[in-house]
Parts: C-alpha cells; sequence; structure tokens
C-alpha cells in the first residue's frame, strides 16, 4: 500500500496570509473552507476575493471531508525537499461533496497505480509534520453495500 | 482569409542541443540574425521585438543586446505557448500600425545552466503564492506531475491508454531521425518504451520531453511587404489566445485544455476547419499534451486521440503529419517549445525540410500550450 510519513515535511507549509485559517484548522484535524457570503458558493484555494462573482463577504465553513477521487499521480522520484525520500507516493485531486476541489496525498491505495481507479469515494485524514501543521491526505473510504 | 500579415523568416540558433560555450542571449542573437537573413531583412529594419523567458525585463535586455530601440514591444509570459501568443500579438500590433516588421527570439540554455549551477528561468520562490502553498507540499511542483494528473483523468474518463501514449513517442521519434538536428535520432519501438519503468504514473521517460539549450527566431511583416523580400511568403491565416487557470488543482476539466478556446478561433478567422490543415505542430511537452490538442482543436472528437493515432498514423508515411520536427520529445524543448513549432511549420510550407518535407504542404495548424495546460495559443499559417 502507498502511504506518506509527514514528519518533517512541515518544512513544505508557508501559509499565507490567506490561507492561515485552513492550515490552522488542518492542524486541528477539521477540513475548512472559505465560502463566500454573496453568492453562497464554496470555493478553494483561500483568496481575498471570491473567484465566482467578486464579492469580498468571505466566511470559513467546516467540511465533511468526503469527496470523490477526481484524478491521481504516483510519484516514483521527486526532487522536492523531505518527499525525495518518501517516493513512491500518490497525489490526489478530490472533488468534496461541497463543491471544491482539492490537492492533498493519497493513501491506502495499490502500489500498482493501474490498480488505482478514479472516481471512488474518498475520505480525508489529517498527516502531523510533528512540528504544529497538519497535511491533507485523503484514503480510499470502506465500499458501502450497493442500494441500486 | 487572411490577417494581412505574413512570416517570412524562421530560423534557430547555430547550434542546438548541448551548447555549454554559448549564453542564453547569444542563442537569440544567433536565431535573430539567421531568421532576418532567411526573410532578406537586416536588423535595422526591425521596429519591434518579442520575447520571454530570460531574466526579470526579457525585452530590454534581447534589445540592448541586439542595438533595438523599438517602436513597440512586449514579453508576455504565458508558458511554453508565449512564442506562439507573440505571433498573435505582431499580427495585432502590424495591423494597427505599430510596427512594420515584427522579430520574436527565444533562446534558453537549460540544460547546460544545470552545470553551472544556474536557474535558467526567474522564479521568485515565493512561498506565499498559491501554487507554491496548495500543490507543492503535495508532490506537484513541476510539469510532470501536473500533466500527470490530467493523463490519468483522460485515461478513466474515454480508455485512453499508456499504450496509445507510447504511439505518439515512436512516431515522433521517426520524424525525429529524419530531422539532423534532433536530439534523439535512435527509432524507437512500441515494446521498448512500454518496458520502461514509471517515472511519475502515468508517464514513462519517453512520455516527457527533453531538456536542451536553443534558441529560435521569427520574423513577421505585412503580406504586402513580405510579397517584395523575394521569399516564400507564409501568411498567418488565423491567431488566438486562450488561458483558463494557472495551477493543475485550478483547471475546470483535467480533459480539456485551453485549446479548445484559441483553436476553433483561429480556425474560424482564417475561414479553414481541421479537414484543410496538411500539417500540425502541435507542443508535445509530454505525449499526452499532443493527445488532448488533437481533439480540442477537432482533429478528432473529444476522447478519441488514443485511437486517432495508433498504428503510427501521426509517423512519417502515416496519414496525418504531425510533430514533423521531432517535436519537444525527440529534437529540443530547452523550457519553452512553441517557437520550434512555429520554425517547423515554416519550414515545412517553404518546402525546406528535406527528408521530412510534406509533400505539397500548404497550410500548417501550430499550436502551443503553457503552463500547467494552462495556455493555449494557436496560429493558422497558409502558403499563399
Amino acid at each position: 500500500m502507498l502511504d506518506v510519513t509527514a514528519k518533517r515535511l512541515g518544512q513544505l507549509v508557508s501559509p499565507s496570509p490567506e490561507g492561515e485559517p485552513f492550515w490552522q484548522a488542518l492542524a486541528e484535524h477539521r477540513l475548512s473552507l472559505p465560502r463566500c457570503r454573496a453568492c453562497t458558493r464554496t470555493f478553494f484555494y483561500p483568496r481575498a476575493i471570491c473567484p465566482r462573482c467578486g464579492s469580498r463577504e468571505l466566511e470559513w465553513v467546516t467540511a465533511s471531508g468526503n469527496g470523490t477521487l477526481y484524478s491521481f499521480c504516483v510519484h516514483f522520484r521527486s526532487f522536492i525537499p523531505g518527499l525525495a525520500d518518501a517516493a513512491p507516493f500518490a497525489t490526489a485531486l478530490v472533488d468534496l461533496d461541497e463543491g471544491p476541489r482539492v490537492t492533498g496525498f493519497l493513501v491506502g491505495v495499490p502500489e500498482d497505480p493501474e490498480l488505482i481507479a478514479c472516481g471512488v469515494r474518498v475520505r480525508a485524514e489529517f498527516l502531523d509534520t510533528g512540528d504544529g501543521t497538519s497535511m491533507l491526505a485523503f484514503r480510499p473510504a470502506p465500499q458501502q453495500p450497493s442500494t441500486a | 482569409m487572411s490577417t494581412g500579415v505574413a512570416i517570412v523568416g524562421a530560423a534557430e540558433a547555430d547550434e542546438i542541443g548541448v551548447v555549454p560555450h554559448k549564453s542564453s542571449v547569444q542563442m537569440h542573437a544567433e536565431a535573430a540574425a539567421n531568421a532576418l537573413a532567411s526573410a532578406n531583412l537586416r536588423l535595422r529594419d526591425v521596429d519591434a521585438l518579442f520575447t520571454c523567458g530570460l531574466d526579470f525585463m526579457p525585452s530590454l535586455l534581447v534589445c540592448e543586446y541586439l542595438g533595438l530601440k523599438p517602436r513597440y514591444s512586449s514579453s508576455q509570459s504565458i508558458g511554453g505557448s508565449s512564442f506562439v501568443a507573440h505571433v498573435h500579438e505582431a499580427v495585432l500590433a502590424i495591423r494597427s500600425g505599430q510596427c512594420e516588421v515584427a522579430l520574436v527570439t527565444h533562446g534558453e540554455t537549460r540544460r547546460s545552466n544545470r552545470k553551472r549551477g544556474v536557474q535558467a528561468r526567474p522564479h521568485h520562490f515565493d512561498p506565499w503564492l498559491p501554487d507554491w502553498q496548495w500543490e507543492r507540499p503535495y508532490g506537484v511542483d513541476s510539469p510532470p506531475g501536473a500533466y500527470a494528473l490530467a493523463a490519468t483523468r483522460h485515461m478513466h474518463q474515454y480508455g485512453t491508454t499508456t499504450r496509445h501514449f507510447a504511439e505518439l513517442a515512436v512516431a515522433t521519434r521517426a520524424w525525429a531521425v529524419r530531422n539532423p538536428r534532433a536530439y534523439r535520432r535512435t527509432p524507437l519501438t512500441v515494446d521498448e518504451v512500454l518496458a520502461a519503468p514509471y517515472f511519475v504514473y502515468p508517464f514513462r521517460p519517453t512520455d516527457i520531453c527533453l531538456v536542451t539549450d536553443a534558441g529560435g527566431a521569427v520574423v513577421l511583416t505585412a503580406v504586402e511587404r513580405a510579397r517584395t523580400l523575394g521569399v516564400p511568403v507564409v501568411e498567418v491565416l488565423g491567431s488566438a489566445v486562450a488561458h483558463t487557470h494557472y495551477g493543475i488543482s485550478q483547471m475546470p476539466d483535467l480533459t480539456v485544455s485551453p485549446a479548445a478556446i484559441s483553436g476553433p478561433a483561429a480556425l474560424a478567422e482564417a475561414g479553414l476547419t481541421p479537414d484543410d490543415i496538411d500539417v500540425a505542430e502541435l507542443y508535445d511537452s509530454f505525449t499526452y499534451t499532443v493527445l488532448v490538442q488533437l481533439e480540442d482543436l477537432g482533429f478528432c472528437a473529444k476522447g478519441a486521440a488514443g485511437e486517432f493515432v495508433s498504428g503510427q498514423r501521426t509517423a512519417p508515411g502515416g496519414d496525418f503529419p504531425l510533430n514533423t520536427s521531432g517535436g519537444g520529445l525527440s529534437y529540443t524543448h530547452p523550457g519553452m517549445f512553441g517557437m520550434f513549432l512555429l520554425i517547423e511549420a515554416v519550414r515545412q510550407l517553404r518546402g525546406e525540410c528535406g527528408d521530412r518535407q510534406v509533400t505539397g504542404a500548404r497550410t500548417a495548424l501550430v499550436n502551443g500550450i503553457g503552463g500547467y495546460l494552462s495556455s493555449s495559443a494557436t496560429a493558422v499559417l497558409g502558403r499563399t
């Protein structure tokens, strides 16, 4: 199974002023998303203005952590400090149930990438780096019995 | 139809490939001189310059080096498509009377810079920037990972396979075999490609472009003036630029590039359809990049590009001549490739391609892709 050890990865995280509340929530194991009060759209990444309607009336909401794997790639080599030793590891793009698409690690999936499928349901996990920050990861959700 | 503007000169620098004994600005200058010579024009005829990828103020630097004080210049920088976007800008500038002779130059020595410990391009490593904050911590800080994410989604949605990618890599190499200036000229087979391990899934090394040293330039002027120069006239029949995002996580649909916007716009201006195109030069930073462009430009239906390139259809002798220089995958790729798409298209239309000449080529479509499938610039060219 592919996994990521987040110890020592804290060096990769440097929250911007707009992103700070997201990273703070993540350290508390909550997935927090910016939402526009004017058009009610939840969006990602955090910014000073709603990318849909231009409003600056923004708020933070807590997401369920549930989503669908939109796409992934598997790195067999990486030149990023801290991640070079982590290979092989996988990056996920996940469409959250609240709407936005977010980036995170993909864990708990087979090492053979041909056995990983887009479209599966995933659930957020929080990987502690050991220096007060956490990183986002997604793991395939246990299969639900079909109701169809 | 035509924009009324023509490309009258196109050339590479004197040497391309591994050129540790030349500077990047030198590459611009050599290519400029060679392109102007192929246009029967001189440096003093140039009154507009377009460039990017060099330091913080590229057009200032290149103009100073060449001794130019242009009436108009631009350093528009939207990734590898920039030089095709410069052609679009030059067309607008010439048509509106801002300039008469536009020179577009490019030069990067990315391969040899690494040995000197020099950063090839100005990256402002500010960790507060969005891609640095939201993508890099999870492993995506360079094109291979980003394009891999797009390719995986396309494979899921449309059944595209790594064998399809291999078909394109092999066909492109076959063109490079016929290009004396290509960096990789050893023939390749699909089985050889598929036997190699992944670098970043779903890409193997042969799915990823080269890193070389290279320079190139093109020269544009109004068609009326072009006809007085005594060189073949390659008209810009249509051109357009589009971009939809910067980082890959912000791409609206990973299976649709902005070529779906710039392509139809440029073809409409030219009054042509994909069926009218004799030779296609499409940005091949990755094999997948070409597949998504074939669909978005209308050469095949969405999702059908894998099938389209199968059976070595795009190789020499196939019925769809594509990336006839050997492309960024096998010919050259100094960090950005758009310039070299233009040079090859112009040479094909001028009939200067020797062993790899597409017989009777009268129309060419050039499409540059920049960033993380972020920008697209299309130029439809025709020999008139």
